[in-house]
């Protein structure tokens, strides 16, 4: 019957498989032959006769198991080869089902190196491939470097299947589109461009599409190399696009239409396009009151002007013009700095030299150890440098605050940053005083609005003025006013939601006052995340 | 720009009345503006530079672009000798010249590369800091003393239209309309009501400046000082910090760059437009290197720099009063020639 | 093209900070006092405090005082500047004191160098000695430590926050001391050698730019400022009242809490200026109490206006006495009516004018008892 059905009503094409993530053999093919011992020879000699090539000879003779035996799990080779012919109704190898059949010894190159098993017969040019991967992954666990205090607690890990499961369920739409590209000539690494269908801007898709695919490297490893490939300016500390390991962020920038860049084997994502003013937002501000998260959000857009200016600030004071100062104050800082051998200038650039260097020595050691070294550096260090004569405690106040305003700063990228712009304003500072600094902040403006990402001003939404988009740029209001999208995404479905307290509405009208207004704050939550 | 000297030159021009010069000045302008507006409109789509070939033909209208080149040029330096003179007297008298002038002639060359939707972006975002600007002045108007504007007229008319002429030169900015018109999108009307709106604001700002100024000097005072706003700062002291004329005169440096960085624009775009070979980019930089070699050759000197003012103020008259009011009826009686010969 | 731009900046940051004034090379003179000199001009006074910085807390304070005798006061400047290891440095001065003979003499040449150096702070407020020296006055050592600047600059902003001064600072005396038809009047200050103090001693009135000698006492110095329209923070006016005899309780304290000055002027043959003040008063002393008692309070309200209205007619006479036009009477005269500003010479002519003082006062509280 289900022939006579397929007769009549199916269309009568062979589907292929469809398998993209595994797809890389470069239009390359290689007919399979009929003599089992021609194709293990091409095999081995195509893999250099390497050691862990594991061939199983079956049948006495007639038939080989190839596969790796670092990529495969053998129990899974158990299960799904051995374990059927031995207790099932099928007798041989070639008869099991769950097998994809290739003639093309190439794409069984392939699909071995992606941890497949291949099953060859004497005889026959059909090559049974079995899916017998093993894979060994992290728990997807809270990333170190984005903790949020509310909201969710998973992250991304180094494998990008399961990377992709955690944005589809958050997203159960058939608009969400993924696209995998293959780079690294060597490499092969996986990487999958992810978008909203229908809200991301299908041209600026295309030009992500289109910089990925003209990498032409051996390696991609990481996240940044391919940050680097595809970015418009290099020439520039600030990062444009935003690295993070959060799903829920990831899942937020793609509703605003922004497209997610992964890679197989890391959990960082790339976003873009990104404005300057997007590594000020983290989710915890959409999780807070919209008050307290404005409030944070504004603390945090300050601590720019502190990371990058303060010291600049101080030594413009200290060396130029210290009239400034106010009466109160001006006899405790004139003591304070009375007796330092060295000019301001040398204060602040040796103090912000022993901070970097603190850092990354935490950084770096074992997280005990790192401790450690925060405590020696940042209280014994500092205490005694105080007490030795060499630096002001007013500059150490200074440094120290700077430091602390530059690690405010969500992204790690960004406040790397900051604080390597913070040399050059010390040294005009240290030139020309308040007159260096204005020149500086000058230089930093223009260079900031000359930025593009993705073809998006870098600092949208305040140059070009957006009036509109403020709402979520140093403020936060409250989720029921971001009725739209940003336009610096240049999304094609502008508007994000429908009125989410509708209830209240309705109970002013007096017509429905049982309503669940818990429904509506819900489905406001969700659009946060 | 003018911030700082308006109302020392309006109160040495018409004294107390000075606020009455500016007012006529500012009423007078509009029909300037609108006559920019009715040669620019005449030629849709066209840029100056095609604009003026096509009123006085190609080598008239090359002979135009060159006058205008050097105008600006020279603007541009009076920008720079005004600017550095004001840093060397109130915050770094020893600094010499050639740092402070090439500095921001850099400045402004990095800041004008970016082409003009970049310019206009970053005009948009620094214009916040006028609203400081503002806050700033507002604020010392507590001690306003309404009587020192009276005997009002004491002079007569005549110091008065003297103002007027004063008043006049400090809007001279409105003739980059002339330039970057045919460059913006928007349909006639709404370029008019920009160009309509700027200027109404200039005139507020600079308004709020004189009257703040001449109120809280007193008449004979404010003869002595030519910088009022930064010398009526000079004595206030907020509890955080003192002295605010250092951070008014910081943030007025920017709006320099602002002013300067335009005509180093327009300038950039004659030459480019007289000499084919040159790009945008070397043109501008032609035109900043001429603009600190004269600099440096008028330097801080008081006679020269008053003849380079002179200069400017005659180049003004032709350029930016003179030169757009010509053109409007020309471009009529062009337009309609080109219509009948099409 | 990168290596010119790479060149250039690497001479500008490179070639040294021409301005660079560092602030620990300077030595901070915070209270200067100019005299006349015994040779040359001026005497000029300083007071330089230093700071040994100490591990914890602020350090020790030693105060240098040093006086030169000089031309003017730069060259004055110039003088110390030799005799002190750093920079003299008078940007952060908070009060300037002049000798009663100076002020005498005019004190617009003393200041000029102040309102010219960009640097110079003109928030400073400046002070007259009676029957004394700046020098002395600088000298002081006051007891407790205390810099002689802190304590005359605290004291200064006391007294006008307590309206008892103007609380002018240089920069708003500079325009009364340029423009005609306005005079001014400086706090006076008087060396206490007994207790080791300074006294505030009321405001001496300028004519022009000179010190006249005639003063406002500290008693009167608040209606005096209530009559210029200006009050503090605090104005507090303790006026003898009812006839009683006993002492003590014939007075009453009383309270500024609103007002309004306002100026009407005349000018037919003479000047005439009245001066209405209206006042809102709230008692704050007044121990014959009985404030409950029908019209008692209209009573009270009768006999300070009263009170008010001769103590200024005292004050006024003083003021045209010392020919100094403190309410700016002229630059009045000059604005409204300029036909016949031109007419007169307004310093011979002020001492003429008639200047009637009208008061009407109102109480309306008496504290939590009546």
């Amino acid at each position: 019957m289900g022939f006579l059905k397929r007769l009549f009503f199916g269309d009568h094409k062979r589907l292929q498989d469809r398998d993209l993530a595994r797809d890389y053999n470069n239009g390359r093919t290689q007919p399979s032959s009929t003599k089992l011992s021609k194709n293990i020879e091409y095999l081995l000699s195509n893999f250099h006769k390497s050691n862990d090539l594991k061939v199983r000879v079956l049948n006495e003779g007639n038939a080989a198991l190839v596969y790796f035996e670092s990529l495969a799990e053998q129990e899974e080779v158990f299960e799904k080869i051995f374990g059927p012919v031995e207790k099932g109704p099928v007798d041989e190898i070639s008869k099991l089902r769950s097998a994809r059949v290739t003639k093309d010894l190439e794409e069984v190159i392939s699909n071995l190196l992606g941890g497949q098993a291949a099953y060859l017969e004497d005889g026959s040019n059909n090559v049974h491939l079995f899916d017998v991967t093993s894979s060994y992954n992290r728990t997807p666990e809270e990333p170190q470097n984005e903790r949020v205090i509310r909201g969710a607690h998973d992250g991304f890990i180094e494998n990008i299947m399961i990377n992709i499961n955690l944005i589809r369920k958050r997203i159960e739409h058939r608009d969400l589109t993924v696209k995998y590209i293959k780079i690294g000539k060597m490499t092969h690494t996986n990487v999958a461009v992810i978008y909203m269908h229908g809200i991301a801007d299908p041209s600026l898709v295309q030009e992500v599409e289109r910089r990925i695919s003209c990498i032409e490297t051996d390696m991609v490893h990481s996240p940044g190399l391919i940050e680097e490939y595809i970015e418009d300016q290099t020439n520039t500390p600030f990062p444009q696009m935003l690295h993070t390991e959060r799903p829920d962020r990831v899942v937020a920038n793609l509703m605003e239409g922004r497209v997610a860049i992964m890679a197989e084997g890391t959990p960082t994502t790339l976003i873009a396009p990104s404005t300057f003013f997007m590594f000020y937002q983290a989710s915890d501000d959409y999780n807070m009151r919209w008050f307290t998260g404005t409030f944070i959000r504004l603390v945090r857009l300050f601590s720019f002007v502190i990371a990058v200016g303060l010291p600049a600030f101080y030594i413009a004071i200290v060396g130029f013009h210290f009239e400034v100062i106010p009466d109160e104050l001006i006899i405790p800082v004139k003591a304070s700095i009375n007796e330092i051998a060295y000019p301001p200038i040398i204060e602040a650039l040796v103090m912000v030299v022993i901070i970097e260097l603190i850092r990354e020595a935490g950084v770096r050691l074992p997280a005990p150890i790192g401790q450690t070294i925060g405590i020696v550096g940042g209280l014994v260090i500092g205490d005694a440098v105080v007490r030795a004569g060499l630096v002001s405690n007013l500059m150490v106040i200074v440094v120290a605050l700077t430091a602390i305003a530059s690690f405010v700063v969500p992204s790690n990228e960004l406040s790397t940053a900051l604080r390597l712009l913070t040399f050059p304003l010390i040294i005009l500072a240290g030139t020309l005083g308040f007159v260096g600094i204005v020149f500086g902040m000058l230089i930093i403006i223009i260079h900031l609005t000359k930025l593009q990402s993705f073809g998006v001003p870098y600092l949208a939404p305040v140059a070009p003025l957006s009036f509109g988009d403020l709402k979520d740029t140093f403020v936060r209001l409250p989720m029921f006013m971001m009725k739209t999208r940003p336009k610096d995404s240049h999304t094609v479905k502008p508007d994000a939601l429908n009125p989410v307290r509708k209830w209240k509405l309705s109970d002013q009208q007096g017509s429905k006052p049982n309503q669940q207004p818990d429904g509506a704050e819900a489905s406001s939550q969700k659009q946060s995340d | 720009m003018g911030v700082l000297s308006v109302p020392f030159e309006l109160h040495s021009a018409a004294r107390q009345d000075g606020w009455i010069s500016l007012l006529i000045g500012a009423s007078i302008l509009p029909l300037i503006l609108l006559a920019i507006w009715g040669t620019v409109k005449n030629f849709e789509g066209d840029s100056f530079f095609q604009l003026s070939e096509k009123l006085f033909f190609k080598w008239g209208g090359r002979v135009l672009t060159l006058g205008y080149v050097l105008y600006f040029v020279s603007v541009g330096t009076l920008i720079i000798i005004l600017y550095g003179r004001m840093i060397s007297l109130w915050v770094l008298p020893l600094t010499p010249l050639w740092v402070i002038a090439s500095l921001m002639i850099a400045v402004c060359c990095y800041l004008i590369s970016g082409g003009l939707l970049v310019m206009g972006r970053i005009y948009t975002m620094l214009s916040v800091l006028i609203l400081i600007l503002f806050g700033v002045i507002i604020y010392s108007a507590k001690e306003m003393n309404i009587v020192y504007l009276f005997p009002i007229l004491e002079n007569g008319w005549g110091r008065v239209l003297t103002g007027v002429n004063e008043a006049l030169f400090s809007f001279l900015g409105y003739i980059v309309s002339l330039f970057i018109y045919s460059k913006v999108n928007g349909t006639h009307k709404q370029k008019l009501r920009v160009m309509l709106y700027a200027h109404s604001f200039v005139f507020l700002f600079y308004f709020i400046i004189v009257f703040v100024s001449f109120t809280y000097f007193s008449t004979e005072e404010i003869t002595l000082v030519p910088e009022p706003i930064l010398y009526m700062l000079k004595a206030f002291e907020l509890p955080v910090i003192a002295r605010l004329d250092l951070f008014f005169i910081s943030i007025w440096v920017v709006n320099v760059a602002t002013t300067f960085g335009t005509y180093l624009y327009m300038a950039g775009l004659g030459v480019s437009h007289l000499c084919p070979i040159c790009t945008k980019t070397t043109a501008s930089i032609l035109v900043s290197v001429i603009v600190l070699a004269l600099t440096l050759y008028v330097g801080y000197d008081m006679g020269k720099t008053k003849q380079l003012d002179q200069i400017v103020l005659h180049l003004g008259y032709v350029f930016s009063l003179s030169l757009p009011l010509i053109m409007l009826p020309l471009s009529y009686f062009r337009k309609k020639r080109v219509k009948e010969g099409g | 093209m990168k290596k010119a731009v790479l060149v250039f900046a690497a001479l500008v940051l490179l070639t040294g900070c021409w301005d660079e004034r560092q602030f620990k090379n300077i030595s901070l003179v915070l209270s200067m006092g100019f005299d006349v000199g015994e040779g040359h001009a001026i005497k000029q006074t300083v007071s330089i405090p230093t700071v040994t910085r100490s591990s914890e807390g602020p350090g020790q304070e030693f105060i240098n005082v040093l006086s030169t005798e000089a031309h003017t006061p730069r060259e004055a400047r110039d003088k110390i500047d030799m005799m002190i290891s750093d920079n003299f440095d008078p940007s952060k001065v908070r009060v300037v004191v002049f000798g009663e003979e100076l002020a005498k003499e005019g004190i617009f040449p003393v200041l000029d160098d102040m309102y010219r150096d960009p640097k110079s702070n003109l928030n400073a407020y400046m002070a007259v000695v009676e029957k004394g020296t700046a020098e002395e006055v600088t000298r002081l050592k006051v007891t407790g430590g205390t810099r002689i600047s802190e304590y005359l600059g605290g004291m200064l902003e006391t007294a006008a926050s307590s309206t008892h001064t103007t609380g002018e600072n240089l920069q708003l005396l500079c325009a009364e001391l340029i423009e005609p038809g306005i005079d001014f009047s400086v706090p006076l200050i008087q060396l206490d050698e007994q207790n080791e103090a300074i006294n505030f001693n009321g405001m001496g009135l300028f004519h022009e730019r000179t010190y006249t000698g005639e003063k406002i006492s500290a008693e009167q110095s608040t209606l005096y400022m209530l009559l210029q329209g200006k009050r503090g923070k605090i104005a507090r006016l303790t006026e003898k009242v009812s006839g009683e005899n006993d002492e003590i309780t014939s007075y009453a304290t009383v309270e500024v809490n609103k007002m309004k000055r306002t100026m009407k002027l005349t000018v037919d043959e003479g000047v005439t200026a009245d001066i209405n003040v209206n006042l809102q008063l709230k008692v704050v002393e007044y121990p014959s109490d009985h404030l409950y008692v029908k019209g008692k309070i209209k009573m009270l309200e009768e006999e300070l206006t009263d009170v008010l209205t001769k103590e200024s007619e005292k004050i006024l006479t003083t003021l045209q006495e010392a020919n100094s036009d403190v309410f700016g009477i002229g630059r009045r005269v000059k604005a409204y009516h300029p036909d016949y500003w031109k007419e007169i010479e307004w310093s011979e002519e002020f001492p003429e004018i008639e200047i009637v003082p009208h008061f009407e006062v109102k109480i309306i509280e008496h504290g939590i008892m009546n």
